[in-house]
């Protein structure tokens, strides 16, 4: 426990962490490996940073019976990663704008978009850092479009790659 | 009554031979033969050894190794496609965590000599030990 509360402050001492932030992470299994190789950049999954009552907290989604977005603890978050990077925005976030949207969000139990398409009624994880960072900036996280099987995705790079974040 | 006990010994050792056919129900079970599905390709395995939420991010990414006719009609020509660099599992630690949670390290040697270090986190279901995965 001591070591889990050590751990914790010291990355929010080193990233300063703040409400809007954006997390990569990769895991060490199959999966993360296969997701990790379209267009590859190391991690497998992202989420954006929500700090509530001064504790860290990751809003993301991925598909799960139960439910596909959710906002759980960092340390929950980062539980099975073997890599992970933390990046701030260097642009203003409307921090209000934010909530509402989230709140939005998960009153719509938007479901994790297993087609990889934008502009559906659902959404995968870099879709939803990009739409949360974009309703509270102004500006599209991505740097770029990837071609994924005949269609424009936003991968794990292209929001790494962000000239919004550093 | 000697008819009897041989009776009950004789049912003993046939159910004793029944369990000793079949598989573990253990997290070290679920993590190599789901594993093992890719190498073999073993489309039941890997249904069996894994949660629909687990089978379904591999099916997402399967579908990009694989044509539809082949996920449709041939899935098991898919999991071999991810699998294809894995030459052996081995199972390094299991670490419990709770009743219902555990945490399996496997080695895996790949076909070009190289070996790496994966873990499966595995969860107890009502129908046993499942790998459960995410991204």
């Amino acid at each position: 426990m001591k070591k889990i509360v050590f751990f914790l402050i010291l990355i929010s001492f080193v990233y300063s962490l703040q409400t809007g932030s954006i997390i990569f992470r990769k895991e060490n299994n199959l999966l993360s490996d296969l997701f990790s190789q379209i267009d590859p950049c190391g991690y497998s999954h992202v989420g954006m940073i929500i700090i509530k009552n001064k504790k860290p907290f990751v809003i993301h989604i991925e598909y799960d019976k139960k439910k596909d977005l959710r906002i759980i603890p960092l340390k929950k978050f980062l539980k099975n990663a073997s890599s992970y990077k933390i990046l701030n925005p260097c642009i203003k976030i409307n921090n209000s704008v934010l909530k509402t949207e989230v709140n939005l969000l998960l009153k719509k139990n938007i479901k994790f978009d297993t087609d990889i398409k934008l502009n559906n009624q659902k959404l995968y994880c870099t879709e939803l850092v990009d739409f949360l960072f974009y309703q509270a900036s102004g500006k599209h996280l991505y740097s770029y479009l990837y071609n994924f099987k005949n269609r424009k995705i936003i991968t794990v790079r292209s929001i790494l790659k962000s000239k919004y974040l550093n | 009554m000697k008819k009897g006990i041989l009776s009950l010994i004789f049912a003993g050792l046939i159910m004793f031979s029944a369990t000793g056919c079949g598989k573990k129900d253990s997290p070290k079970t679920a993590a190599v033969e789901f594993m093992n599905s890719f190498v073999t390709g073993d489309v039941d395995s890997f249904k069996k050894y894994s949660t629909q939420d687990t089978q379904a991010l591999f099916a997402l990414m399967m579908a990009t190794k694989c044509s539809k006719e082949d996920m449709k009609n041939n899935p098991g020509k898919c999991l071999k496609l991810i699998g294809a660099n894995i030459k052996n599992i081995e199972v390094v630690k299991v670490d419990k965590n709770g009743e219902n949670n555990a945490l399996v390290t496997l080695k895996e040697t790949l076909k070009n000599g190289e070996t790496k270090t994966t873990q499966m986190p595995v969860t107890k279901t009502k129908d046993g030990w499942k790998v459960y995965i995410k991204k």
